[in-house]
């Protein structure tokens, strides 16, 4: 897909040292110890003005919290988060309902991100209520008309209710619905892994048709690879928590430096069977969040691990060429 | 027990089991809106004033019975008052107060539920230790308590109506809406800049309305046997006004004497709160079959 | 099942009867002074003063809430205005007869109405079982006065063979015994059926009776204890509808238990008696309530595990 997307390189989305941990066992007891499991232990990713910033891992690697706390759906236990130079966390009243104007979240699920009680229409126009209150209304009802068909659907469409619709429909009425406060940021959490196969597409296709049109900067959520790759300018890789690769797109897929999105890579499926590659199969389970392994928390499923590797936590370094990886045995590289 | 002669009985029984339950419910249903009517045109259908005391003409029998008088269709009670009339007015405001005491009920408790699930931490953990605190006495112990230590009147009675059955409202509510926050629904008008408020009328409570609703009309009977028994222990409804419960309790002092006194109130209150009950019964069945 | 499980429900258990406690102090100072509804407004100065200093109203209200709770732990909450005597005292001599209605009709209620739920259980849909639900449906939505006053119709006026209220005789205890079992019957039955169809219709029953094992072993061996861990959670519910129905029936026969006294108290006004039951009352059904937690941990082995830790 040769797109040809100016990627200006002001920064619009800064996360700094983002971690979250959830109480999994509350205090019954005043003798008791509290439980938590960490999510997020110091994200750090800056997203460009523009650009289509890709997040992959399998699922807990925490993708999904970094945008839900973006979002706002959950605080942060420490961290900054950065819009347009903004600080988002601890934000109160006004000002942070004018932001929640400039980034809008589509949701996995479309049907439970709709409710099920008020037709489509309305709740496309619902933001411009909220944020615009309630006069206008025949204007209101004009743009989501207008909204609805952009993503190829009709007026008719909009008086039925969710369950009325199919899964790629409802898809595109929360993608209408996010684009009506014509928000500057889009964050796509795993768009389309809850639609047919065949669905996906079409939605991938409108995502990239939006970004076309609006030039709207796109953070984009998945497990799956090769859609990131027809997606994405830049993405981080993440694995429990970390981040542990961070490339463009050329560099990530042609060359990945971490074992892990190595194999991630692999697993890509290539619809041509005579082409031969090197299987590098991840082997085993994500270890629990609860009992995260001592040292790199990928080593336990490494296929190149080091004695070392169960001792010390790899950093994330900036390689010389801009590229980030956390990897003891690419260090070693470096050093030498 | 499960062989297939019974399993095949068991869905013909079914089938007429249903019929039998919508003419039940009709008949239920029936005598409501009766009740509704004349609690509403009381005034109009009432014979006589119903405080209008006669001694002339003090418990009289029904006309059927031997020394009824045609102008008194119930009799009339001890100071000669005519019972049809009060009967009347009597339906008048034990629906009044009880339809009153289930709508503070359902709002006060929803609200508290709704609020419980929003704040959670502290505050939820206030409203259920309140809720707990409910659950462990019985109402009418909690209820006769405060009418002991306040003077009764009719709005502290209303409002002490208004409290009975809140906390089945909040655990409900509050249930319903903490899964309801967990969809994404909710979420989502979160994410857009909705207030709280806006999320929880416009969003939740359409989507929980239903068991709301049906949870209220289970109650409304419940309400009625409490206020009619309040009031059947003289702790209620105060004379000159008149409950079919307070009519239930002077009547009892005269059952030797003049039976129908105590026994007409008694009867249409039994009618009512066992309509009441079918018709609950059928509305829960027909808005939400997972709440049994 | 483990000790942080009863801990938690002992501690819950005395929280419950502090804030119980809290709440008849709150009530009762909130209702105003309690000065003038006893000594009247032509009461001298120095009688309010004295009384005042009597019962340490002049003391700040935290003083005496401290008071208060340590007075009500001793069982010393203050005398009954009308009968002079001490309210605890007063409450304890009516209780015997509170008690013995109770435990007639909980022991009939028992036999009654899970004799009754169970057998419109196993003839689920049928007539039988249509019958037993009428009469409980018509039970429960009767409220209790209703049933007593029919009762009398009935036995007294009609039929003249009872009498309509009083004690003394054994003849004194029929009707009030029998108006709280229907009342309490149909509930239990109600709850009883629906707990055993729970149960019936569970794979594990097919699966006995796939095994060839009897209908009556089914039930014995796998329906009834299982429906039996319900049937015990509604226990801490209905002895407070027992409680209720107590207050109810002894005001319609005029029986002279706790229930009347705290009718005829709330009508007098007589704070401290009221305040006794109404203590009284609830702790015995925190205890109540407590107790059935903690059996329904050695019942159902799975709560303790759900409900408490790991």
């Amino acid at each position: 897909m040769d797109t040809v997307i100016d990627i200006k390189t002001e920064e619009m989305l800064k996360v700094e040292n983002l971690t979250k941990k959830f109480l999994i066992k509350k205090q019954k007891m005043p003798w008791q110890k509290k439980k938590y499991v960490h999510v997020l232990n110091g994200i750090n990713f800056t997203i460009n003005e523009g650009e289509a910033f890709g997040l992959v891992g399998e699922s807990g690697c925490g993708k999904s919290t970094t945008a839900k706390v973006i979002m706002d759906i959950y605080s942060p236990t420490t961290g900054s988060i950065k819009y347009n130079s903004t600080e988002l966390t601890g934000l109160k009243g006004k000002e942070k309902k004018a932001i929640r104007k400039d980034i809008q979240y589509v949701f996995q699920d479309p049907m439970g991100a709709l409710n099920p009680r008020i037709a489509v229409i309305e709740q496309i126009y619902e933001p411009l209520i909220i944020h615009y209150g309630r006069k206008g209304h025949k204007e209101y009802y004009k743009k989501a008309v207008d909204l609805l068909e952009s993503v190829g659907m009709k007026e008719a469409h909009g008086k039925m209710y969710p369950h009325q619709l199919s899964g790629g429909q409802r898809q595109r009425v929360v993608l209408a619905r996010a684009m009506i406060l014509e928000p500057e940021m889009l964050i796509c959490d795993e768009p389309i892994s809850a639609l047919d196969v065949s669905i996906q597409a079409q939605v991938v296709n409108l995502l990239m048709k939006i970004r076309e049109e609006k030039g709207i900067t796109l953070l984009f959520i998945s497990h799956d690879l090769s859609m990131v790759r027809h997606l994405c300018d830049r993405t981080v890789v993440m694995y429990m928590g970390n981040i542990v690769e961070f490339a463009d797109r050329e560099t990530l897929f042609n060359n990945p430096l971490h074992p892990y999105t190595k194999s991630l890579i692999n697993a890509i499926p290539i619809p041509d069977p005579r082409i031969k590659r090197e299987e590098t199969i991840l082997e085993g389970e994500i270890p629990s969040l609860l009992h995260p392994p001592s040292g790199c928390r990928f080593h336990p499923r490494c296929p190149i691990a080091m004695p070392e590797c169960s001792i010390r936590e790899p950093e994330l370094k900036i390689l010389p060429d801009g590229r980030q990886a956390a990897c003891l045995a690419l260090e070693e590289g470096v050093k030498s | 027990m499960y062989n297939n002669k019974t399993n095949g009985n068991r869905i013909m029984v079914t089938q007429k089991r249903i019929q039998g339950n919508t003419l039940l419910v009709l008949f239920a249903a029936i005598w409501i809106v009766a009740m509704l009517i004349i609690g509403t045109l009381a005034p109009v259908i009432a014979p006589y004033d119903y405080q209008q005391i006669n001694l002339n003409s003090r418990l009289i029998p029904p006309v059927w019975m031997e020394g009824g008088d045609s102008s008194y269709f119930f009799g009339t009670d001890d100071l000669g008052r005519d019972i049809l009339s009060r009967l009347f007015y009597s339906i008048r405001l034990s629906l009044l107060v009880a339809i009153l005491g289930t709508v503070i009920c359902a709002v006060l408790g929803t609200t508290l539920g709704f609020i419980a699930s929003h704040f959670r931490g502290v505050v939820d953990d206030f409203i259920m230790m309140l809720v707990d605190f409910q659950a462990s006495l019985p109402f009418m112990i909690l209820a006769l308590a405060v009418i002991a230590f306040f003077e009764n009147s009719m709005i502290l009675f209303i409002g002490i109506m208004g409290i009975y059955g809140w906390e089945r409202y909040a655990r409900f509510a509050r249930g319903l809406a903490l899964s309801a926050e967990e969809q994404g629904y909710a979420v989502a008008v979160r994410t857009f800049g909705a207030s709280p408020v806006r999320i929880y009328l416009r969003h939740i409570l359409p989507n929980v309305g239903n068991t709301l609703l049906v949870n209220m009309t289970m109650n409304f009977p419940k309400v009625i046997m409490m206020e009619t028994s309040l009031s059947f222990l003289g702790l209620g409804i105060q004379p000159p006004n008149t409950s079919l419960g307070n009519m239930v309790g002077f009547g009892r002092d005269y059952i030797l004497a003049a039976w129908w006194m105590a026994i007409i109130p008694a009867i249409t209150i039994f009618v009512t709160t066992l309509s009441m009950s079918i018709v609950g019964d059928w509305v829960r069945d027909k808005l939400d079959p997972a709440l049994k | 099942m483990n000790s942080a499980y009863i801990i938690r429900k002992v501690l819950r258990a005395i929280l419950t009867v502090w804030m119980v406690t809290t709440f008849v102090f709150l009530i009762l100072r909130l209702s105003g002074d309690p000065t003038v509804s006893v000594l009247g407004l032509e009461a001298s100065p120095e009688a309010v003063e004295a009384f005042r200093a009597k019962w340490g109203l002049d003391k700040p209200i935290s003083v005496q809430y401290f008071d208060f709770i340590s007075n009500a732990i001793k069982g010393d909450l203050g005398p009954s205005i009308l009968e002079g005597r001490s309210a605890l005292k007063a409450v304890l001599s009516r209780l015997p007869n509170t008690l013995i209605l109770m435990v007639i009709t909980t022991s009939l209620t028992f036999i009654v109405g899970i004799s009754l739920g169970l057998l419109a259980s196993l003839y689920h849909n049928t007539n039988k079982d249509r019958f037993i639900m009428v009469i409980a449906v018509a039970g429960y939505s009767m409220p209790t006065f209703v049933v007593g006053i029919l009762l009398v119709l009935l036995f007294s006026v009609k039929l003249g063979w009872l009498p309509s209220g009083g004690s003394g005789t054994w003849a004194h205890f029929i009707l009030p015994v029998l108006t709280m079992t229907l009342v309490e019957s149909a509930v239990f039955a109600r709850f009883t059926r629906s707990a055993m169809l729970e149960v019936l219709y569970q794979p594990y029953i097919k699966t006995a009776l796939a095994k060839g094992l009897s209908w009556w072993q089914i039930v014995r061996r796998h329906a009834l204890p299982n429906a039996s861990i319900p049937i015990v959670t509604i226990m801490g519910f209905w002895i407070g509808l027992i409680i209720a129905g107590a207050v109810i029936t002894e005001s319609i026969f005029g029986w002279p238990g706790i229930g009347r006294l705290l009718v005829y108290s709330v009508k007098h006004r007589d704070y401290n008696v009221v305040q006794v039951i109404v203590m009284f009352i609830s702790c015995s059904m925190i205890f109540t309530n407590l107790m059935v937690d903690i059996l329904y941990g050695f019942l159902d082995p799975r709560v303790s595990i759900e409900r408490g830790e790991e």
